[in-house]
C-alpha cells in the first residue's frame, strides 16, 4: 500500500517535472519540440541507463562502490569522442565514442580472462587498469590540444546540450529505441542477477549459467554505457548513488529495484540538467551538479548503514 | 702636430661610437611568442632582429625561416634560452608562467596582450619605444586611425551571431577584439553583453535572437553543417543562406589584435552588406 502510494506520487512528480522542464521560460512551440524535447530525451535515457547499469554492476561485482564506469568503458568512450574532436570531426563524436567503448570492452574482457582464470575481482582490476590507461591518454590529448579544452571538459564532466544535426537526430532515435530494448532485457535478467548474490555455487546449483550471465550483463551494460558516454560525456554519481537510495527505500535486492532505479535515475538527471542550465549565467557541465548532489546523498547513505 | 693628434682622437672616438652602436644594434635579438606581436614587430622594421617565433606566427612570409620555439600554449623554455634573446615578447593567458620563469633568469620580457583596438594601438606605440622605432610606430598608428575614420558607414545594422567554437557553441561579447570589429563593421553583435569575452551560449538563445548573419570563425565547420542543426532552420540567416565561414572571412584578420584589422573590418563589411 505504502509502495503503491509512493509509486503514484513518483509518477505525478515525474509528469510535473517534464512539463516544467519543457515549459520553463515560455520558450514557444518550436524551441520546445526542436531543442528541449531532444535534450529531455537524452537526459532521460542517460539517467535511465546509468542508474539501471549501476545497480546491475553493484550486484554482479558484489561491490557497493561499483558504478557504470568502473570497468573502464567511460574512459574508452571519452577517449574515442576526444579523438574525434582533436581530429576536427565534431559530428563523429558519438561514432568514435562508441568505437572507443567497444575497444575497451574487448580489452577488459580479454584481460580479465588472461591466464585462463576468470572471476569478478579480475574483471574489476582489468576494468580499472584499462580505464586508467585511457585516462592517461586523455590527459595527453588534453595537454596537446588546449584549444579544444572547452569540448574536452564537456566530455569529461558531462553535457546534455548536444546540438544534433537533423540526420544525427534520426540516428539517435534509433539508438534510443535500441537502448530501451536492451534495458528491458537487462530488467528480465535482473531476477537471475539477484540469485547471483547468493554466490556462484548456489546460483549454479539453481540452474544459472553464471559465466554466461556475467558475460551478458557485461556486454549489454558496456554497450549501453558506451552509447551514453558517446552522446553525453561522463556523468558521475547517478549510477553509484541512485541504486543505493532505491534499495534504502525498498529494503532489499528485489528484482524490480533495477527498474525503479532506472526511472529514479532519469528523474534525478533531468533535475540536475535543469539546475545546470539555470543556476549560473553560463551553463555548467551537468556532471558538476550530479557530483554536488550525489556526494551528500552518499554520505547520508553511509551514515544510515 | 697637435692638430694631427686631435684629428686622430676625433676619428678614434667616432670609430668607437660606431662600433658600440653596431654592437647595440647587433645585440637586439627578439623572441616573439604571439602572432599579433610578430606582425607589429615586422611592420616596425624589426624582422631581422626576430630570432625565434611560435608556430602560429605565420604572417608575414618573411618569418618563415625563423626558429620555432613551440606553439602558443606550449612554448619551449629551453629553446628560448638557446637563442640567447635580449627581449622575449610574451602574450597573456597560458604564457604568464613562461614570463615569470624567464624573469627569474633575468631575461627581459615584455608582455603584450591587447584585447581591444585602442589597446592594440597602444601596443604598437609600446613596441615602437622598446625596439627603437618610435617614429615609425607613430606613423603606423596615425595611418590606422585615419583608416578607421575613413571606413564606410551604413544606416542598416544587421543582427550578427559570431560563433568562435562549435561544441559547445561559443560566441563573443563586445569586450572581445572580434566583437568590437563586428560592431565597427556595422553589425549588431547579438551576444554583446556576455559575461566573458568568449563564452558558451545556448542554442535556444541563438534561435530566439534570430540572427540575420551567422559568422563561423573556426575551421572545420561548413555552412551546410550549421544549416543542418536541428531547430536552426527557422533562423533568418539559415533561411536566407547568410552563413559565412573561414572561407569567406580569414579568421586571422578578425581574431588577431594586429594592424591587419582594417582588412578584417572590410572583409566583414563585404559579407554583412553583400547584395
Amino acid at each position: 500500500m505504502k509502495n503503491k502510494s509512493l509509486l503514484i506520487l513518483f509518477v505525478l512528480l515525474f509528469a510535473a517535472l517534464i512539463i516544467f522542464y519543457l515549459e520553463i521560460g515560455n520558450p514557444g512551440e518550436h524551441i520546445i519540440s526542436a531543442v528541449r524535447l531532444p535534450r529531455l530525451l537524452l537526459a532521460f535515457l542517460s539517467g535511465f541507463v546509468l542508474a539501471g547499469v549501476g545497480h546491475a554492476f553493484q550486484v554482479m561485482l558484489d561491490n557497493p562502490l561499483a558504478e557504470p564506469y568502473i570497468l573502464g568503458i567511460s574512459s574508452g568512450a571519452a577517449f574515442g569522442s576526444i579523438v574525434a574532436v582533436v581530429s576536427g570531426f565534431f559530428i563523429f563524436m558519438p561514432v568514435f565514442g562508441f568505437a572507443g567503448a567497444l575497444l575497451t570492452m574487448l580489452i577488459v574482457w580479454n584481460l580479465a580472462h588472461w591466464g585462463g582464470v576468470f572471476n569478478s575481482t579480475k574483471l574489476l582490476l582489468s576494468g580499472i587498469i584499462t580505464g586508467m590507461f585511457f585516462s592517461a591518454v586523455i590527459s595527453l590529448l588534453m595537454y596537446l590540444n588546449m584549444q579544444d579544452i572547452g569540448n574536452i571538459i564537456n566530455v569529461l564532466m558531462g553535457n546534455l546540450g548536444r546540438i544534433f544535426s537533423r540526420s544525427e537526430w534520426n540516428y539517435f532515435l534509433i539508438i534510443f529505441v535500441i537502448s530501451m530494448l536492451l534495458m528491458i532485457y537487462l530488467f528480465l535478467l535482473s531476477h537471475k542477477l539477484t540469485i547471483l548474490t547468493t554466490g556462484d555455487l548456489v546460483a549454479t546449483s539453481l540452474g544459472i549459467d553464471v559465466k554466461k550471465l556475467r558475460r551478458r550483463i557485461f556486454v549489454i551494460s558496456s554497450l549501453l554505457t558506451g552509447m551514453i558516454v558517446a552522446y553525453a560525456g561522463i556523468i558521475g554519481f547517478i549510477g553509484l548513488v541512485v541504486p543505493h537510495l532505491v534499495r534504502m527505500i525498498n529494503k532489499g535486492n528485489k528484482p524490480f529495484v533495477m527498474v525503479v532505479s532506472s526511472f529514479a535515475g532519469a528523474f534525478l538527471l533531468i533535475v540536475c540538467d535543469l539546475i545546470a542550465k539555470t543556476i549560473a549565467p553560463i551553463e555548467l557541465p551537468v556532471g558538476v551538479i550530479t557530483a554536488f548532489i550525489g556526494c551528500p546523498f552518499f554520505i547520508l547513505i553511509m551514515m544510515k548503514k | 702636430m697637435f692638430g694631427k693628434k686631435i684629428a686622430a682622437g676625433i676619428i678614434l672616438v667616432v670609430l668607437l661610437s660606431c662600433t658600440t652602436h653596431r654592437q647595440e644594434q647587433a645585440a637586439k635579438r627578439y623572441v616573439v611568442t604571439s602572432p599579433e606581436v610578430a606582425e607589429i614587430v615586422t611592420l616596425l622594421d624589426g624582422t631581422s632582429h626576430i630570432v625565434g617565433i611560435t608556430a602560429e606566427c605565420n604572417y608575414p612570409a618573411s618569418l618563415q625561416n625563423k626558429t620555432i620555439v613551440g606553439n602558443f600554449g606550449q612554448v619551449s623554455f629551453e629553446k628560448i634560452i638557446e637563442l640567447n634573446p635580449d627581449i622575449v615578447f610574451t602574450a597573456g593567458l597560458e604564457q604568464n608562467t613562461l614570463a615569470s620563469e624567464l624573469h627569474k633568469l633575468d631575461i627581459h620580457t615584455e608582455k603584450i596582450y591587447a584585447q581591444s583596438i585602442s589597446e592594440m594601438l597602444h601596443s604598437i606605440e609600446n613596441i615602437g619605444n622598446i625596439i627603437g622605432q618610435t617614429k615609425r610606430a607613430e606613423f603606423v598608428i596615425d595611418s590606422l586611425q585615419t583608416a578607421i575614420k575613413s571606413l564606410p558607414q551604413f544606416d542598416v545594422h544587421p543582427d550578427v551571431y559570431v560563433e568562435i567554437y562549435g561544441d559547445p557553441i561559443m560566441s563573443v561579447s563586445d569586450s572581445s577584439f572580434v566583437g568590437q570589429l563586428a560592431e565597427l563593421a556595422g553589425g549588431n553583435n547579438l551576444f554583446d553583453s556576455l559575461i566573458r569575452e568568449y563564452c558558451r551560449v545556448n542554442a535556444e538563445d541563438v534561435i530566439t535572437k534570430n540572427p540575420e548573419i551567422i559568422l563561423i570563425t573556426y575551421p572545420g565547420m561548413k555552412a551546410n553543417d550549421v544549416a543542418d542543426r536541428k531547430g536552426w532552420e527557422v533562423i533568418s540567416a539559415v533561411k536566407n543562406k547568410r552563413i559565412y565561414t573561414v572561407e569567406d572571412v580569414d579568421p586571422d584578420l578578425i581574431l588577431r589584435a594586429s594592424p591587419r584589422f582594417i582588412s578584417g573590418i572590410k572583409a566583414l563589411q563585404k559579407v554583412f552588406y553583400e547584395e
